[in-house]
Protein backbone atom coordinates (compact mmCIF):
# COMPACT_ATOMS: atom_id res chain seq x y z
CA UNK A 1 0.00 0.00 0.00
CA UNK A 2 1.17 3.13 -1.02
CA UNK A 3 2.37 5.55 1.72
CA UNK A 4 -0.15 8.08 2.49
CA UNK A 5 1.17 11.87 2.55
CA UNK A 6 0.34 14.48 4.80
CA UNK A 7 -2.65 16.42 2.47
CA UNK A 8 -3.44 18.92 4.93
CA UNK A 9 -4.30 21.93 3.45
CA UNK A 10 -1.89 24.95 3.88
CA UNK A 11 -2.88 28.12 4.11
CA UNK A 12 -0.73 30.66 2.00
CA UNK A 13 1.49 33.04 3.17
CA UNK A 14 0.29 36.08 1.60
CA UNK A 15 -3.17 37.21 2.92
CA UNK A 16 -3.62 40.38 1.59
CA UNK A 17 -4.58 41.43 4.82
CA UNK A 18 -2.44 44.62 5.27
CA UNK A 19 -4.23 48.14 5.91
CA UNK A 20 -4.48 49.91 3.21
CA UNK A 21 -3.02 52.90 4.41
CA UNK A 22 0.53 50.64 4.17
CA UNK A 23 -0.08 50.30 0.45
CA UNK A 24 -0.90 54.17 -0.47
CA UNK A 25 2.24 55.02 1.59
CA UNK A 26 3.96 52.09 -0.80
CA UNK A 27 2.46 53.71 -3.69
CA UNK A 28 2.93 57.51 -3.25
CA UNK A 29 6.64 55.93 -2.10
CA UNK A 30 6.92 54.60 -5.97
CA UNK A 31 5.34 58.11 -7.12
CA UNK A 32 7.67 59.83 -5.20
CA UNK A 33 10.40 57.78 -7.27
CA UNK A 34 9.02 58.29 -10.59
CA UNK A 35 8.82 61.71 -10.08
CA UNK A 36 12.47 61.82 -8.96
CA UNK A 37 13.64 59.98 -12.66
CA UNK A 38 11.96 62.82 -14.21
CA UNK A 39 13.78 65.69 -12.51
CA UNK A 40 17.23 63.51 -12.98
CA UNK A 41 15.98 63.01 -16.49
CA UNK A 42 16.09 66.97 -16.90
CA UNK A 43 19.13 67.79 -14.83
CA UNK A 44 21.98 68.40 -16.57
CA UNK A 45 24.46 65.43 -15.62
CA UNK A 46 25.85 63.81 -18.39
CA UNK A 47 24.75 60.53 -19.68
CA UNK A 48 26.40 58.17 -17.94
CA UNK A 49 25.23 59.82 -14.17
CA UNK A 50 21.81 59.81 -15.14
CA UNK A 51 21.73 56.08 -16.11
CA UNK A 52 23.57 55.25 -12.70
CA UNK A 53 20.91 57.08 -10.74
CA UNK A 54 17.74 56.51 -12.70
CA UNK A 55 18.73 52.29 -12.67
CA UNK A 56 19.61 52.63 -8.53
CA UNK A 57 15.67 54.51 -8.31
CA UNK A 58 13.95 52.19 -11.32
CA UNK A 59 15.43 49.01 -8.81
CA UNK A 60 14.49 50.53 -5.63
CA UNK A 61 10.84 51.31 -7.10
CA UNK A 62 11.30 47.19 -8.41
CA UNK A 63 12.00 46.35 -5.19
CA UNK A 64 8.92 47.86 -3.29
CA UNK A 65 6.78 46.59 -5.86
CA UNK A 66 7.84 43.42 -5.59
CA UNK A 67 8.14 43.37 -1.93
CA UNK A 68 5.05 44.55 -1.12
CA UNK A 69 2.59 45.45 -4.60
CA UNK A 70 3.46 41.20 -4.78
CA UNK A 71 3.47 40.08 -1.60
CA UNK A 72 7.20 38.53 -1.99
CA UNK A 73 7.95 40.18 1.76
CA UNK A 74 4.89 38.10 2.87
CA UNK A 75 5.97 34.83 1.39
CA UNK A 76 8.59 32.54 2.30
CA UNK A 77 12.50 33.86 2.53
CA UNK A 78 13.68 30.94 0.03
CA UNK A 79 10.89 31.68 -2.53
CA UNK A 80 11.87 35.60 -2.54
CA UNK A 81 15.74 34.06 -2.97
CA UNK A 82 14.13 31.70 -5.63
CA UNK A 83 12.38 34.54 -7.75
CA UNK A 84 14.93 37.36 -7.79
CA UNK A 85 18.22 35.92 -6.84
CA UNK A 86 18.78 32.97 -8.83
CA UNK A 87 17.52 34.02 -12.15
CA UNK A 88 19.38 37.77 -11.95
CA UNK A 89 22.48 36.10 -11.00
CA UNK A 90 22.23 33.53 -13.76
CA UNK A 91 21.47 36.08 -16.27
CA UNK A 92 23.97 37.98 -15.43
CA UNK A 93 26.69 35.35 -15.91
CA UNK A 94 25.40 34.49 -19.23
CA UNK A 95 24.47 37.84 -21.13
CA UNK A 96 27.26 39.92 -19.52
CA UNK A 97 29.90 37.37 -21.02
CA UNK A 98 28.02 37.15 -24.61
CA UNK A 99 26.66 40.29 -25.21
CA UNK A 100 30.34 42.57 -23.83
CA UNK A 101 31.77 40.22 -26.69
CA UNK A 102 29.18 40.82 -29.37
CA UNK A 103 29.48 44.22 -28.87
CA UNK A 104 33.51 43.98 -28.85
CA UNK A 105 33.49 44.41 -32.50
CA UNK A 106 30.01 46.04 -32.91
CA UNK A 107 30.78 49.19 -31.07
CA UNK A 108 34.13 50.61 -30.67
CA UNK A 109 33.84 52.94 -27.71
CA UNK A 110 31.80 50.70 -25.95
CA UNK A 111 34.86 49.72 -23.99
CA UNK A 112 35.11 53.10 -22.78
CA UNK A 113 31.30 52.96 -21.50
CA UNK A 114 30.74 56.12 -22.54
CA UNK A 115 27.29 56.72 -24.08
CA UNK A 116 26.93 58.53 -27.09
CA UNK B 1 -9.09 -15.87 28.08
CA UNK B 2 -10.43 -14.33 25.62
CA UNK B 3 -9.17 -12.87 22.12
CA UNK B 4 -9.41 -9.43 20.80
CA UNK B 5 -10.07 -9.92 16.84
CA UNK B 6 -9.18 -6.37 15.76
CA UNK B 7 -10.44 -5.12 12.82
CA UNK B 8 -8.30 -5.21 9.73
CA UNK B 9 -7.05 -2.47 8.48
CA UNK B 10 -9.30 -0.71 5.50
CA UNK B 11 -6.92 -0.18 2.12
CA UNK B 12 -9.24 2.89 0.24
CA UNK B 13 -8.76 2.63 -3.33
CA UNK B 14 -7.63 5.82 -4.98
CA UNK B 15 -7.07 4.67 -8.15
CA UNK B 16 -6.10 2.51 -10.71
CA UNK B 17 -2.63 2.86 -12.13
CA UNK B 18 -3.36 0.21 -14.95
CA UNK B 19 -6.68 1.44 -16.08
CA UNK B 20 -6.86 3.37 -19.10
CA UNK B 21 -5.98 7.10 -19.58
CA UNK B 22 -8.25 9.94 -20.16
CA UNK B 23 -8.40 12.80 -21.81
CA UNK B 24 -9.25 14.93 -19.65
CA UNK B 25 -6.32 17.50 -20.19
CA UNK B 26 -4.66 16.56 -17.30
CA UNK B 27 -1.69 15.15 -18.85
CA UNK B 28 -3.93 12.01 -18.52
CA UNK B 29 -2.84 10.15 -15.80
CA UNK B 30 -4.20 12.14 -12.66
CA UNK B 31 -7.78 12.13 -12.44
CA UNK B 32 -8.74 15.85 -11.12
CA UNK B 33 -10.77 14.77 -8.11
CA UNK B 34 -9.89 11.65 -5.80
CA UNK B 35 -13.13 9.29 -5.17
CA UNK B 36 -14.21 10.71 -2.37
CA UNK B 37 -11.64 13.41 -1.91
CA UNK B 38 -11.43 17.11 -1.56
CA UNK B 39 -11.45 19.02 -4.89
CA UNK B 40 -9.28 21.32 -3.58
CA UNK B 41 -6.28 19.02 -2.55
CA UNK B 42 -5.90 18.17 -5.89
CA UNK B 43 -5.85 22.35 -6.97
CA UNK B 44 -3.19 22.38 -4.06
CA UNK B 45 -1.41 19.68 -6.12
CA UNK B 46 2.40 21.36 -6.79
CA UNK B 47 5.75 19.23 -8.51
CA UNK B 48 8.22 18.29 -6.60
CA UNK B 49 10.87 21.74 -6.10
CA UNK B 50 13.47 19.57 -8.17
CA UNK B 51 10.88 19.42 -10.92
CA UNK B 52 10.49 23.46 -10.34
CA UNK B 53 13.64 24.00 -10.43
CA UNK B 54 14.52 22.36 -13.31
CA UNK B 55 11.73 24.23 -15.36
CA UNK B 56 13.18 27.56 -14.18
CA UNK B 57 16.53 26.80 -15.08
CA UNK B 58 15.14 25.81 -18.79
CA UNK B 59 13.01 29.22 -18.85
CA UNK B 60 16.18 31.07 -17.70
CA UNK B 61 18.61 28.76 -20.69
CA UNK B 62 15.48 29.70 -23.33
CA UNK B 63 15.57 33.29 -22.79
CA UNK B 64 19.17 33.49 -22.33
CA UNK B 65 19.30 31.62 -26.25
CA UNK B 66 16.24 33.55 -27.19
CA UNK B 67 18.37 36.80 -25.95
CA UNK B 68 21.05 36.30 -28.27
CA UNK B 69 19.61 35.22 -31.13
CA UNK B 70 17.59 38.85 -31.00
CA UNK B 71 20.73 40.63 -30.94
CA UNK B 72 22.44 38.36 -33.67
CA UNK B 73 19.67 39.20 -36.08
CA UNK B 74 19.80 42.88 -35.19
CA UNK B 75 23.28 42.92 -35.38
CA UNK B 76 23.17 41.45 -38.95
CA UNK B 77 20.59 43.53 -40.26
CA UNK B 78 22.39 46.79 -39.18
CA UNK B 79 25.63 45.76 -40.19
CA UNK B 80 28.19 46.60 -43.03
CA UNK B 81 30.82 44.72 -41.98
CA UNK B 82 29.15 41.34 -41.24
CA UNK B 83 31.25 38.47 -42.91
CA UNK B 84 29.94 35.10 -43.90
CA UNK B 85 31.60 32.24 -43.72
CA UNK B 86 31.35 28.49 -44.39
CA UNK B 87 30.49 26.59 -41.16
CA UNK B 88 33.02 23.68 -40.65
CA UNK B 89 31.25 20.43 -42.20
CA UNK B 90 31.65 18.54 -38.60
CA UNK B 91 28.65 20.45 -37.45
CA UNK B 92 26.69 18.90 -39.42
CA UNK B 93 27.75 15.34 -38.21
CA UNK B 94 27.94 17.39 -34.72
CA UNK B 95 23.91 17.95 -35.14
CA UNK B 96 23.54 14.15 -35.80
CA UNK B 97 25.05 13.18 -33.32
CA UNK B 98 23.41 15.59 -30.48
CA UNK B 99 20.25 14.08 -31.85
CA UNK B 100 21.32 10.64 -31.63
CA UNK B 101 21.83 11.36 -27.95
CA UNK B 102 18.71 13.00 -27.58
CA UNK B 103 17.44 9.23 -28.54
CA UNK B 104 19.65 7.73 -26.48
CA UNK B 105 19.07 9.44 -23.46
CA UNK B 106 15.11 8.82 -23.95
CA UNK B 107 15.56 5.14 -24.48
CA UNK B 108 18.08 4.84 -21.49
CA UNK B 109 15.54 7.03 -19.24
CA UNK B 110 12.63 4.26 -20.29
CA UNK B 111 14.75 1.56 -19.47
CA UNK B 112 15.98 2.78 -16.36
CA UNK B 113 12.57 3.68 -15.55
CA UNK B 114 11.21 -0.33 -15.87
CA UNK B 115 14.16 -1.55 -14.48
CA UNK B 116 13.28 0.58 -11.60
CA UNK B 117 9.05 -0.72 -11.34
CA UNK B 118 10.80 -4.44 -11.10
CA UNK B 119 10.38 -4.83 -14.68
CA UNK B 120 13.36 -5.60 -15.81
CA UNK B 121 16.40 -7.52 -13.88
CA UNK B 122 20.39 -5.96 -13.08
CA UNK B 123 21.16 -8.67 -15.71
CA UNK B 124 20.50 -6.41 -18.70
CA UNK B 125 22.22 -3.54 -17.97
CA UNK B 126 20.02 -0.47 -17.46
CA UNK B 127 22.80 1.74 -17.49
CA UNK B 128 24.34 0.82 -21.09
CA UNK B 129 22.00 3.65 -23.39
CA UNK B 130 23.04 6.18 -20.62
CA UNK B 131 27.00 5.35 -21.10
CA UNK B 132 25.88 5.51 -25.23
CA UNK B 133 24.78 9.11 -24.32
CA UNK B 134 27.27 9.92 -22.50
CA UNK B 135 29.67 8.65 -25.37
CA UNK B 136 27.41 10.62 -27.64
CA UNK B 137 28.00 14.09 -25.59
CA UNK B 138 31.60 13.40 -25.22
CA UNK B 139 31.78 13.03 -29.17
CA UNK B 140 29.74 15.81 -29.54
CA UNK B 141 32.43 18.48 -27.46
CA UNK B 142 34.97 16.57 -29.22
CA UNK B 143 33.50 17.74 -32.64
CA UNK B 144 32.66 21.13 -31.48
CA UNK B 145 36.59 21.78 -30.49
CA UNK B 146 37.63 20.27 -33.81
CA UNK B 147 35.10 22.86 -35.66
CA UNK B 148 36.79 26.11 -33.20
CA UNK B 149 40.16 24.37 -34.57
CA UNK B 150 38.82 24.34 -38.13
CA UNK B 151 37.98 27.71 -38.08
CA UNK B 152 40.96 29.45 -36.09
CA UNK B 153 43.22 27.69 -39.22
CA UNK B 154 41.23 29.88 -41.57
CA UNK B 155 41.97 32.98 -39.14
CA UNK B 156 38.35 33.88 -37.67
CA UNK B 157 38.75 34.24 -33.90
CA UNK B 158 36.53 35.40 -31.41
CA UNK B 159 37.11 39.38 -32.29
CA UNK B 160 38.21 38.93 -35.88
CA UNK B 161 33.87 39.83 -36.77
CA UNK B 162 30.82 40.00 -35.35
CA UNK B 163 29.94 36.73 -37.40
CA UNK B 164 32.69 35.07 -35.81
CA UNK B 165 32.08 36.32 -32.14
CA UNK B 166 28.29 35.30 -32.50
CA UNK B 167 29.58 31.85 -33.55
CA UNK B 168 31.87 31.01 -30.53
CA UNK B 169 29.46 32.90 -28.39
CA UNK B 170 27.02 30.46 -29.35
CA UNK B 171 28.59 27.54 -29.46
CA UNK B 172 30.72 27.87 -26.07
CA UNK B 173 27.48 28.83 -24.36
CA UNK B 174 26.10 25.63 -25.37
CA UNK B 175 29.04 23.31 -24.42
CA UNK B 176 29.15 24.90 -21.37
CA UNK B 177 25.20 23.98 -20.62
CA UNK B 178 26.60 20.24 -22.80
CA UNK B 179 28.98 19.84 -19.99
CA UNK B 180 26.55 20.75 -17.31
CA UNK B 181 24.57 17.84 -18.55
CA UNK B 182 27.53 15.40 -19.03
CA UNK B 183 27.97 15.88 -15.81
CA UNK B 184 24.89 15.63 -14.02
CA UNK B 185 24.51 11.88 -16.62
CA UNK B 186 27.73 10.97 -14.83
CA UNK B 187 26.42 11.17 -11.53
CA UNK B 188 23.33 9.44 -12.35
CA UNK B 189 25.49 6.71 -13.88
CA UNK B 190 27.60 6.41 -10.95
CA UNK B 191 24.64 6.34 -8.45
CA UNK B 192 22.69 3.42 -10.41
CA UNK B 193 26.31 1.20 -10.92
CA UNK B 194 26.68 1.62 -7.26
CA UNK B 195 23.07 0.81 -6.69
CA UNK B 196 23.04 3.56 -3.36
CA UNK B 197 20.37 6.02 -4.61
CA UNK B 198 16.80 5.54 -3.19
CA UNK B 199 14.46 5.02 -5.83
CA UNK B 200 12.21 7.92 -5.26
CA UNK B 201 15.64 10.19 -5.55
CA UNK B 202 16.80 8.39 -8.47
CA UNK B 203 13.19 8.66 -10.68
CA UNK B 204 13.72 11.98 -9.99
CA UNK B 205 16.92 12.54 -11.11
CA UNK B 206 16.61 10.80 -14.40
CA UNK B 207 13.56 12.39 -15.50
CA UNK B 208 15.23 15.76 -14.74
CA UNK B 209 18.35 14.85 -17.06
CA UNK B 210 16.44 13.62 -19.93
CA UNK B 211 14.39 17.14 -20.20
CA UNK B 212 17.27 19.05 -19.71
CA UNK B 213 19.36 16.80 -22.52
CA UNK B 214 16.18 16.79 -24.25
CA UNK B 215 16.28 20.93 -24.31
CA UNK B 216 20.23 20.90 -24.90
CA UNK B 217 19.40 19.21 -28.05
CA UNK B 218 17.36 22.21 -29.20
CA UNK B 219 19.23 25.14 -28.71
CA UNK B 220 21.87 23.29 -30.79
CA UNK B 221 19.83 23.19 -33.88
CA UNK B 222 19.78 27.24 -32.97
CA UNK B 223 23.01 27.16 -32.24
CA UNK B 224 24.09 26.07 -36.05
CA UNK B 225 21.16 27.77 -38.10
CA UNK B 226 19.32 24.55 -37.91
CA UNK B 227 15.56 23.39 -37.70
CA UNK B 228 13.99 24.63 -34.45
CA UNK B 229 12.41 21.01 -34.20
CA UNK B 230 12.12 18.92 -30.57
CA UNK B 231 14.85 16.06 -30.51
CA UNK B 232 12.81 13.12 -29.30
CA UNK B 233 8.96 12.62 -28.58
CA UNK B 234 8.19 12.94 -24.78
CA UNK B 235 4.57 10.62 -24.98
CA UNK B 236 4.38 9.00 -22.29
CA UNK B 237 7.80 9.89 -20.48
CA UNK B 238 7.09 12.61 -17.68
CA UNK B 239 3.79 10.58 -17.09
CA UNK B 240 5.36 6.82 -16.61
CA UNK B 241 7.42 7.85 -14.01
CA UNK B 242 5.01 10.13 -12.18
CA UNK B 243 2.88 8.00 -11.90
CA UNK B 244 5.50 5.63 -10.31
CA UNK B 245 6.35 8.34 -8.10
CA UNK B 246 2.65 9.54 -7.31
CA UNK B 247 -0.48 7.74 -6.71
CA UNK B 248 -3.12 8.42 -8.53
CA UNK B 249 -5.26 11.67 -6.71
CA UNK B 250 -2.42 11.92 -3.91
CA UNK B 251 -0.62 14.83 -3.30
CA UNK B 252 2.64 14.76 -1.47
CA UNK B 253 2.69 17.21 1.10
CA UNK B 254 3.28 20.68 0.62
CA UNK B 255 3.77 22.89 -2.65
CA UNK B 256 7.49 24.15 -2.52
CA UNK B 257 7.85 27.01 -0.46
CA UNK B 258 4.00 26.72 0.67
CA UNK B 259 3.28 28.84 -2.81
CA UNK B 260 -0.08 27.06 -5.02
CA UNK B 261 0.65 25.88 -8.44
CA UNK B 262 -1.36 28.28 -9.93
CA UNK B 263 1.02 31.34 -7.84
CA UNK B 264 3.79 29.17 -8.69
CA UNK B 265 2.84 29.15 -12.63
CA UNK B 266 2.72 32.63 -12.72
CA UNK B 267 5.59 33.48 -11.00
CA UNK B 268 7.60 31.23 -13.53
CA UNK B 269 6.01 33.20 -16.62
CA UNK B 270 7.07 36.39 -14.72
CA UNK B 271 10.75 35.41 -14.22
CA UNK B 272 10.62 33.97 -17.96
CA UNK B 273 9.29 37.15 -19.27
CA UNK B 274 11.52 39.48 -17.04
CA UNK B 275 14.65 37.73 -18.69
CA UNK B 276 12.88 38.70 -21.84
CA UNK B 277 12.77 42.48 -20.92
CA UNK B 278 15.72 42.32 -19.14
CA UNK B 279 17.60 40.95 -22.80
CA UNK B 280 15.58 43.61 -24.48
CA UNK B 281 17.17 46.77 -22.48
CA UNK B 282 20.42 45.20 -22.73
CA UNK B 283 20.61 45.12 -25.81
CA UNK B 284 19.36 48.64 -26.44
CA UNK B 285 21.92 49.51 -24.42
CA UNK B 286 24.58 48.21 -25.89
CA UNK B 287 22.79 49.17 -29.45
CA UNK B 288 22.58 52.91 -27.87
CA UNK B 289 26.65 52.70 -26.91
CA UNK B 290 27.50 52.07 -29.99
CA UNK B 291 25.85 54.26 -31.80
CA UNK B 292 27.55 57.68 -33.18
CA UNK B 293 24.55 59.71 -33.26
CA UNK B 294 21.93 58.14 -31.05
CA UNK B 295 18.34 60.39 -31.90
CA UNK B 296 17.44 61.80 -28.84
CA UNK B 297 13.71 63.31 -30.28
CA UNK B 298 11.56 63.44 -27.10
CA UNK B 299 10.85 67.20 -25.89
CA UNK B 300 7.78 66.33 -23.80
CA UNK B 301 7.67 64.19 -21.79
CA UNK B 302 4.32 65.05 -20.54
CA UNK B 303 2.60 62.39 -22.30
CA UNK B 304 4.91 59.73 -21.02
CA UNK B 305 4.38 61.23 -17.34
CA UNK B 306 0.58 61.17 -17.41
CA UNK B 307 1.09 56.84 -18.65
CA UNK B 308 3.42 56.57 -15.69
CA UNK B 309 0.82 57.54 -13.19
CA UNK B 310 -1.75 56.15 -14.60
CA UNK B 311 0.24 52.67 -14.36
CA UNK B 312 1.72 53.40 -10.99
CA UNK B 313 -2.02 54.17 -9.79
CA UNK B 314 -3.53 51.13 -11.67
CA UNK B 315 -1.08 49.12 -9.74
CA UNK B 316 -2.19 50.33 -6.49
CA UNK B 317 -6.09 49.67 -7.76
CA UNK B 318 -5.76 46.11 -8.70
CA UNK B 319 -4.00 45.61 -4.64
CA UNK B 320 -7.00 47.00 -3.55
CA UNK B 321 -8.82 44.60 -5.82
CA UNK B 322 -7.26 41.61 -5.07
CA UNK B 323 -7.63 42.75 -1.19
CA UNK B 324 -11.26 42.98 -1.52
CA UNK B 325 -11.82 39.56 -3.32
CA UNK B 326 -9.65 37.90 -0.14
CA UNK B 327 -11.99 39.56 2.41
CA UNK B 328 -15.00 38.11 0.39
CA UNK B 329 -16.28 41.61 -1.32
CA UNK B 330 -17.36 40.47 -4.35
CA UNK B 331 -18.45 43.75 -5.79
CA UNK B 332 -15.48 45.64 -4.64
CA UNK B 333 -13.24 43.55 -5.98
CA UNK B 334 -14.63 43.46 -9.42
CA UNK B 335 -14.95 47.45 -9.49
CA UNK B 336 -11.38 47.42 -8.46
CA UNK B 337 -10.69 45.07 -11.30
CA UNK B 338 -12.56 47.15 -13.88
CA UNK B 339 -11.41 50.33 -12.90
CA UNK B 340 -7.78 48.95 -13.04
CA UNK B 341 -8.76 47.30 -16.57
CA UNK B 342 -10.04 50.89 -17.39
CA UNK B 343 -6.55 52.49 -16.46
CA UNK B 344 -4.98 49.83 -18.52
CA UNK B 345 -7.17 50.91 -21.63
CA UNK B 346 -6.27 54.37 -20.81
CA UNK B 347 -2.32 53.74 -21.08
CA UNK B 348 -2.68 52.14 -23.88
CA UNK B 349 -4.63 54.55 -25.90
CA UNK B 350 -1.74 57.05 -24.63
CA UNK B 351 0.74 54.85 -25.75
CA UNK B 352 -0.79 54.53 -29.24
CA UNK B 353 -1.20 58.14 -29.66
CA UNK B 354 2.65 58.90 -28.88
CA UNK B 355 3.39 56.32 -31.30
CA UNK B 356 1.22 58.25 -34.26
CA UNK B 357 2.69 61.24 -33.38
CA UNK B 358 6.38 59.87 -34.00
CA UNK B 359 5.38 57.78 -36.81
CA UNK B 360 3.95 61.18 -37.93
CA UNK B 361 7.07 62.97 -37.56
CA UNK B 362 8.77 60.06 -39.94
CA UNK B 363 10.27 57.49 -37.86
CA UNK B 364 9.82 53.56 -38.76
CA UNK B 365 10.81 51.02 -37.50
CA UNK B 366 14.73 51.56 -39.80
CA UNK B 367 14.13 54.67 -40.21
CA UNK B 368 14.40 58.44 -38.76
CA UNK B 369 15.11 61.90 -39.35
CA UNK B 370 17.30 62.67 -36.18
CA UNK B 371 20.31 60.00 -36.23
CA UNK B 372 20.74 56.22 -35.64
CA UNK B 373 17.85 53.82 -38.12
CA UNK B 374 18.11 51.67 -35.26
CA UNK B 375 16.67 53.77 -32.80
CA UNK B 376 13.29 53.14 -34.28
CA UNK B 377 13.60 49.34 -34.56
CA UNK B 378 14.58 49.49 -30.56
CA UNK B 379 12.13 51.78 -29.49
CA UNK B 380 8.58 50.17 -31.28
CA UNK B 381 10.50 46.87 -30.12
CA UNK B 382 10.49 47.34 -26.43
CA UNK B 383 7.35 49.64 -26.08
CA UNK B 384 5.59 47.56 -28.47
CA UNK B 385 6.43 44.66 -26.54
CA UNK B 386 5.44 45.95 -23.16
CA UNK B 387 2.43 47.59 -24.63
CA UNK B 388 1.38 44.10 -26.19
CA UNK B 389 1.18 42.76 -22.26
CA UNK B 390 -0.89 45.92 -21.09
CA UNK B 391 -3.58 44.64 -24.07
CA UNK B 392 -2.95 40.85 -22.77
CA UNK B 393 -3.46 42.04 -18.78
CA UNK B 394 -6.42 44.13 -19.51
CA UNK B 395 -8.14 41.55 -21.58
CA UNK B 396 -7.25 39.12 -18.43
CA UNK B 397 -8.61 41.54 -16.04
CA UNK B 398 -12.04 41.51 -17.60
CA UNK B 399 -11.98 38.02 -18.29
CA UNK B 400 -10.95 36.92 -14.71
CA UNK B 401 -13.33 40.06 -13.37
CA UNK B 402 -16.15 38.76 -14.91
CA UNK B 403 -15.89 35.16 -14.09
CA UNK B 404 -15.29 36.22 -10.98
CA UNK B 405 -18.22 37.86 -10.46
CA UNK B 406 -19.94 34.81 -12.04
CA UNK B 407 -18.53 32.39 -9.36
CA UNK B 408 -16.27 30.60 -11.90
CA UNK B 409 -13.08 31.53 -10.36
CA UNK B 410 -11.81 32.76 -7.51
CA UNK B 411 -9.94 35.37 -5.22
CA UNK B 412 -7.02 33.06 -6.37
CA UNK B 413 -7.26 33.55 -9.67
CA UNK B 414 -7.45 37.46 -9.18
CA UNK B 415 -4.41 37.54 -7.12
CA UNK B 416 -2.46 35.77 -9.93
CA UNK B 417 -3.69 37.87 -12.66
CA UNK B 418 -2.99 40.73 -10.25
CA UNK B 419 0.72 39.40 -9.91
CA UNK B 420 0.69 39.85 -13.48
CA UNK B 421 -0.45 43.53 -13.78
CA UNK B 422 2.25 44.45 -11.37
CA UNK B 423 4.97 43.12 -13.31
CA UNK B 424 3.70 45.12 -16.42
CA UNK B 425 3.84 48.15 -14.00
CA UNK B 426 7.54 47.26 -12.28
CA UNK B 427 8.63 46.67 -16.54
CA UNK B 428 7.71 50.48 -17.04
CA UNK B 429 9.78 51.48 -14.00
CA UNK B 430 12.53 50.35 -16.28
CA UNK B 431 11.42 51.69 -19.33
CA UNK B 432 10.62 55.43 -18.94
CA UNK B 433 14.32 56.17 -17.81
CA UNK B 434 16.08 53.96 -20.36
CA UNK B 435 14.09 54.50 -23.86
CA UNK B 436 12.49 58.19 -22.90
CA UNK B 437 14.41 60.01 -19.88
CA UNK B 438 17.75 59.45 -21.51
CA UNK B 439 16.82 60.30 -24.68
CA UNK B 440 15.27 63.85 -23.67
CA UNK B 441 16.25 66.31 -26.28
CA UNK B 442 19.21 68.85 -25.42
Amino acid sequence: MADVPNVEKHEPLARYTDPVSRYLLIYLCILVLAGLQFVIGYSHLDTSAKFARMLLIAIAEAGLALLFFMHLWAEKRGFLFFVVVLPASYWLQCNSVGLIVIVWNGAPHIRSLNPG
Amino acid sequence: MATTIHQPPRIEQIGDPSRPRSSSGNGGWRPLVPEGGDPHLVQEYAPPPASTGIWVALCAISMTFAALTSALVVRKGGAVDWRHFTLPSILYLNTLVLVASSVTLEIARRRVARFMGGLRSAAERPARWLYVTLTLGVLFVAGQYLAWRQLSSQGLYLATNPSSSFFYVFTAAHVLHLLGGLGGLSRVIYKLDRLVLRRSNFRRDRSLLALYGRSLGLFAFVAVGKTLTNSTGDSVSQADLTMEAHPPGLITGLPPFSVSAKKMAIWLFIIADAATFAACLVAYGFLRNGAAHWPRPFHSITNVALMTFILLTSSLTMLLGVRAAKAGDKSGAFRWTMITAGGGVVFALLHIREWLALIGEGMTMFHNPWGDPLFGASFFSITGLHLLHVTGGVIALVVVGLRYMRARYNADDLEVTGLYWHFVDLVWMFVVPFVYLLNLAQ
